[in-house]
């Protein structure tokens, strides 16, 4: 009786700490997820590749299914601004930048559950075509709750926001040093 | 002493592979439930093509969609007939990919390096020998089981509909 009693909670707490480790390493854990990081910018250049180690295909399966591989589509996610606090519909941001060396790019936002999040005017993303430029060809978008001149990227309300920076046939410079090159910054205005 | 010892050392052994199989499972959950929410859709079901229309703030198939990307879905399953699939290029970024059901992308062909248009492709299954095909290319599957995609960028709003009308000309189905 004993016997089975302690095999049970051996049981029972292997599958807790087994599982457990593994869903937190996935969803939280820095590892392999991470590996370049450009300002609030982060990438891993082996997302959507073969030699993907499993923490990083889980990874990828959770929280970017069928994302393709470096040639074709260079994804940068952030979920800070350039101070390390985390984005939130709470506060108003600046995300501002020059032209990225792709074909085509474009910055999304994402709401806590990773989903577009709704809005009256529709807007969901700025693309490098139609995001609106100085005449020294930078841009400005305007993250915020409440309608902007300019570019504005509506926030909803949200405890958590996620920019993802989609780069379309990135040049060459784009996946041999994603750390260097010129990422757009995210500057924290006011808070509510 | 010595007992108790052993007991934890067979916890941790546990916990360890407990945890290894939990991350490894992972892909395989989340593309089954992929499979699944697809062929749930209307006219869908296996080794047909089905044109998403663009992403809305409802779409939920896929965690962080791109409202950039008109897609095309086909859940295939190679193990008794090869698949064709024929697509045709638009002037603009577009990409076909198949993936594993571990989520491995196994190939990609993008606009640029397309020969020919419409692109033809003859995927095949692990075992079976290459097909007599003229003029399609012949793309191998490590498992009989997967999922094809077509991208389609939508570069410029004015041409979505053009780029509407092309998507909804490629097609794929048993050989």
């Amino acid at each position: 009786m004993r016997l089975i009693l302690k095999i049970t909670i051996c049981m029972l707490v292997a599958l807790v700490l087994g599982i457990g480790s593994a869903l937190w390493l996935v969803k939280f854990s820095p590892i392999d997820k991470s590996q370049v990081v450009n300002g609030p910018w982060r990438t891993s250049l082996s997302v959507g590749s073969p030699q993907a180690g499993m923490y990083l295909r889980a990874w990828v399966a959770l929280n970017g299914l069928f994302a393709l591989n470096k040639t074709e589509t260079v994804y940068f996610s952030a979920s800070t601004d350039e101070d390390g606090q985390s984005l939130r519909s709470g506060c108003d941001y600046r995300v501002e930048g020059s032209d990225i060396a792709a074909r085509w790019w474009s910055i999304t936002v994402y709401g806590a559950d990773n989903y577009l999040i709704p809005n009256a005017a529709m807007r969901y993303a700025f693309n490098g075509r139609e995001v609106a430029k100085n005449a020294d060809g930078r841009y400005t978008i305007s993250l915020s709750s409440t309608p902007k001149p300019g570019n504005w990227l509506p926030s909803g309300s949200q405890d958590q926001l996620y920019l993802t920076l989609r780069l379309y046939n990135p040049l060459p410079e784009v996946y041999q040093k994603p750390a260097e090159i010129n990422l757009p910054r995210i500057i924290k205005e006011a808070c509510r | 002493m010595k007992t108790w010892i052993r007991w934890i050392v067979a916890t941790l052994v546990l916990a360890v592979i407990f945890h290894i199989a939990t991350v490894m499972a992972i892909p395989h959950l989340v593309m089954k439930t992929a499979h699944k929410r697809i062929l749930k859709r209307a006219g869908s079901q296996v080794n047909t093509l089905l044109h998403s229309p663009r992403v809305t703030v409802d779409s939920r198939d896929v965690v962080k969609p791109s409202p950039d990307l008109l897609y095309s879905l086909c859940v295939y399953d190679v193990s008794e007939k090869p698949l064709r699939i024929t697509a045709p290029v638009p002037d603009t970024y577009w990409s076909l990919s198949f993936y594993q059901p571990n989520t491995d992308n196994f190939y990609v062909l993008n606009d640029r390096q397309a020969k020919a248009n419409p692109v033809e492709i003859v995927l095949v299954g692990p075992e079976m020998g290459a097909p007599n095909v003229a003029n399609a290319e012949v793309v191998v599957a490590p498992t009989a089981k997967g999922i094809f995609l077509l991208r389609t960028l939508i570069m410029d709003e004015d041409k979505l509909e053009d780029l509407i009308k092309i998507q909804k000309k490629a097609s794929c189905k048993p050989l």
